[in-house]
């Protein structure tokens, strides 16, 4: 009985390749990629254990265990520089969230075609922008006298003297986030307007029936029914939250020293640190605790969405 | 749709676990370095063999790579007179070499590539000037080749050229870097427009302390409203620290890094600069001059360099390391006259005779050959001057033979030329090359003079290997690198940011990083110094 029960199993699995060949060859060159690019690197992961020395090769030189990792909590700047980086990251995925998805439903709401893409162009570009260039026009308006300080601050409201914007360390918080939403709402909104674009009407048409009103129709269809999409694009920002988008940290406050109090991430800071060294050993200490951070924060948050609700959990 | 659901999940999830696992560096230099370990064999087997080779078949010229940092675009004649070069070199040493010019702004990042992965490279510039070159990390890390027996057996010109200077590029009691025949000491000097002091008819040596400097900023404040009178220091993001801190205050040295320092160059004591009272002073002073108008209000942000400004009429001057020939120099790059008001006298020490050297790379098949045409390069004029300036009555033309004074040739003019790198001061000896028409005929002359007669600092030769204390030195980078121009432009209040600045650096383990350098200094004094 049991061998008949593993025999028609192993069949069933059979059928299974068979009818699903076709997607898993389409699989491949996905597989292939990963694993050059993402599995083969992460050898990588030994170097920071490892004191190298070009004379004795890269498997010669000497372990020293947890040694390139200290630098990373020596400073007092250690709590500074996490903490920069979690709650940008946190402000960053429910700002931008926020914004992106009441976009992606105006959008939805107007009903000429052209009008939409015009908009859906309009608010794309900064994405495709380059950070040093968003840089440069972040300067443009808070330069000594650029556009804030002469138009707006002395213009406007006829104070005596600007605001010297890359000494306060106070606004840039603000500033960061709001830089970071400007440029990257429009690609997140793209993927919410087009998984509500995939609704189907007849949703809509039986609330109407019932007598929703515009406001109740976003809360009880729409939303509901984008959920999964918003939980995956959550997920997959905490997966990064360690992490932080070098140029916006980097190049939007100019580097500007006084500023690092509220710009100084662990990203920067370690370019900051190690740029005179360049020691292998300790730029890889700090990436394997960013992927080992970064994969539990993803682990636990996927366990919470699990919790919450099953179907909408990625693994 | 089930299942495609439950791929595409899978996929998903794969990618967002491990694509976070591509760290920042792991990634690209482990197959680098990978590959690296093979060919160290390789050449290792090879070695004996390449050389017996190279004797036997003497028709077959050695090609040489020869990298070096340019600080504008690659000319256009370069290779032609690469191919010059190449005529030269094969009747001379049987080599040919390609130039291999690498913009300055990527240069450090360049060469560790190259040295890492084992790309084919044999001579280099290289040096101790920060986020241009890298020596000391590349020396002692093992990544070039080790110079001395080379230089006993091929490099005589180099050694009568360079004399005692090459101990100041030792590491380790290795030689792996000869230093370029150049201004090998500096004076810290005030480099200002010539039109506006004739203006106000202010005598430039009448200017020797603060007080003087103060009051002819004043005036170009007053008289100059659209002027603004000083750039601290010879960059962009300069600081008082750069300037002035230890070289007017005190005849000091900066010991490469400016993380613990001599206060007095004749005194082997290292200190934290940032603690001691001269950096109080220095702070406020910038403070003050920032207040008042007398340096850049966009400090912070600025990316224009000073030579930039001053042509573009909005700076008067600026505050710069200095030579023999400095003002014609400055003056043909602005535009306009320039007059220099030497502030000290010249001074010498490790980094401004470690500033550019030449070194060969670790991983050279050629190393001989590589030294051969390096020692050309240390006495061979001819040579030089193709380097230098090109080829003669294509790129310049001699007007005097006697006194080696060149110009440019006939229908070339400073637009329309194509070979002019600037960047004499890398190719060797350059008290070798011709001078320009307009420079003074004993330029080289004078820059012996100067070379010889400066202040040597007690601690010339010694160089500091922060491999023991890295952990500290990474933090102590990233504390200097957050309050160091925002405290050197003066665009902060020091009574409150200075004290935080030390107390940082307290934390960060500054401490510990004084004290391991002056035990390196204590035991370079001992295995016998600097005679």
């Amino acid at each position: 009985m049991a061998d008949g029960k593993a025999v028609a199993l192993k069949r069933k699995k059979r059928v299974k390749l068979k009818r699903y060949f076709m997607l898993y060859l389409m699989m491949v060159p996905g597989m292939v990629y990963l694993i050059i690019n993402n599995y083969i690197p992460m050898f990588g992961l030994y170097l920071a254990f490892k004191n190298i020395d070009f004379r004795k090769g890269l498997w010669g030189s000497d372990w020293i265990g947890l040694k390139n990792f200290e630098f990373l909590f020596k400073s007092t700047d250690a709590f500074i520089i996490t903490r920069n980086t979690i709650l940008y990251n946190l402000a960053f995925i429910v700002i931008n969230t926020f914004l992106a998805v009441m976009v992606a439903i105006l959008l939805n709401e107007i009903v000429k075609v052209r009008r939409v893409k015009i908009y859906q162009s309009l608010l794309l570009l900064p994405y495709l922008i380059s950070m040093v260039v968003v840089a440069y026009l972040v300067l443009a308006f808070l330069d000594n006298k650029g556009f804030i300080n002469s138009a707006v601050i002395t213009g406007l409201l006829k104070r005596k003297s600007g605001i010297s914007w890359y000494s306060e360390a106070g606004y840039w918080s603000l500033i960061i986030i709001f830089v970071n939403a400007w440029k990257n709402i429009g690609y997140l909104c793209v993927i919410y307007y087009a998984s509500i674009i995939g609704i189907s009407v007849e949703y809509y048409e039986a609330a109407k029936l019932d007598g929703a009103s515009m406001i109740q129709q976003i809360r009880f269809v729409t939303i509901p029914l984008i959920r999964p999409t918003i939980i995956t694009m959550v997920l997959l920002s905490i997966g990064r939250m360690f992490y932080s988008d070098f140029g916006l940290f980097y190049q939007v406050p100019m580097d500007s020293g006084a500023l690092y109090t509220a710009t100084n991430v662990i990203d920067t800071y370690v370019y900051r640190a190690l740029i005179k060294l360049s020691d292998i050993g300790m730029s890889s200490a700090a990436g394997v605790y960013q992927s080992v951070v970064g994969f539990v924060v993803v682990l636990c948050s996927n366990l919470a969405v699990r919790r919450i609700d099953k179907e909408s959990a990625l693994f | 749709m089930k299942r495609c659901k439950n791929i595409f999940t899978m996929l998903l999830s794969f990618v967002m676990s491990f694509a976070m696992i591509l760290s920042l560096s792991a990634c690209g230099k482990n197959d680098a370095g990978t590959t690296k370990e093979k060919t160290t064999e390789d050449t290792k087997q090879t070695d004996v063999g390449k050389d017996t080779e190279q004797v036997a078949d003497a028709e077959e010229p050695v090609n040489l790579t020869v990298a070096f940092a340019i600080f504008g675009e690659t000319p256009m004649d370069l290779n032609k007179i690469n191919e010059k070069i190449n005529e030269y070199l094969k009747e001379k040493v049987n080599a040919t070499i390609t130039l291999l010019p690498i913009s300055g702004s990527s240069y450090s990042q360049q060469i560790d590539l190259m040295l890492t992965s084992g790309e084919k490279l044999d001579l280099l510039v290289d040096g101790t000037i920060t986020a241009l070159f890298n020596y000391t990390s590349h020396a002692s890390k093992g990544q070039l080749y080790p110079m001395k027996d080379l230089l006993d057996e091929y490099g005589q010109g180099i050694q009568k050229a360079m004399g005692k200077y090459l101990d100041a590029a030792v590491v380790n009691g290795e030689i792996y870097g000869v230093p370029t025949n150049r201004d090998l000491a500096a004076r810290v000097s005030l480099l200002v427009r010539s039109s506006l002091l004739e203006k106000y008819k202010i005598d430039p040596a009448s200017i020797k302390t603060y007080e003087d400097m103060e009051g002819l900023f004043q005036t170009i404040k007053e008289k100059e409203p659209s002027v603004t009178p000083l750039m601290i220091a010879d960059s962009a993001s300069g600081t008082i620290f750069d300037s002035l801190g230890l070289s007017f205050d005190t005849a000091g040295d900066q010991l490469s890094d400016m993380i613990g320092v001599l206060m007095d160059n004749q005194v082997l004591k290292v200190a934290d600069y940032y603690e001691t009272e001269e950096c109080k002073a220095a702070c406020k002073r910038i403070r003050d001059w920032y207040e008042k108008g007398y340096v850049l209000q966009d400090a912070a942000t600025n990316q224009s360099s000073p030579t930039d400004l001053i042509k573009a009429g909005t700076v008067f001057g600026y505050i710069s390391n200095s030579k023999p020939g400095m003002e014609a120099q400055i003056a043909s790059t602005v535009g306009e006259d320039i007059t220099e008001i030497p502030l000290t006298e010249a001074l010498s020490d490790t980094q401004k005779v470690t500033g550019f050297m030449w070194a060969i790379a670790g991983e050279s098949k050629y190393s001989e050959k590589a030294m051969e045409v390096l020692n050309l390069m240390y006495t061979d004029p001819v040579f030089i001057n193709l380097l230098d300036h090109g080829i003669e009555g294509v790129h310049y033309k001699v007007v005097d033979k006697e006194n080696n004074i060149i110009d440019f040739a006939d229908g070339v003019t400073p637009d329309t030329t194509g070979y002019d790198m600037n960047i004499d001061f890398q190719f060797g000896n350059q008290l070798l090359s011709y001078i320009w028409e307009g420079d003074s005929p004993t330029l080289w002359k004078d820059m012996e003079q100067f070379n010889t007669s400066a202040k040597v600092s007690k601690a010339m030769g010694f160089q500091f290997d922060a491999t023991k204390v890295k952990t500290e030195y990474a933090s102590v980078n990233a504390v200097i690198n957050q309050y160091k121009t925002a405290l050197g432009q003066g665009t902060v209040d020091p009574t409150q940011y200075l004290p935080e600045f030390i107390q940082k650096l307290k934390a960060a383990g500054i401490d510990a990083i004084v004290t391991e350098k002056q035990a390196q200094l204590d035991a370079f004094v001992k295995a016998g110094g600097n005679d």
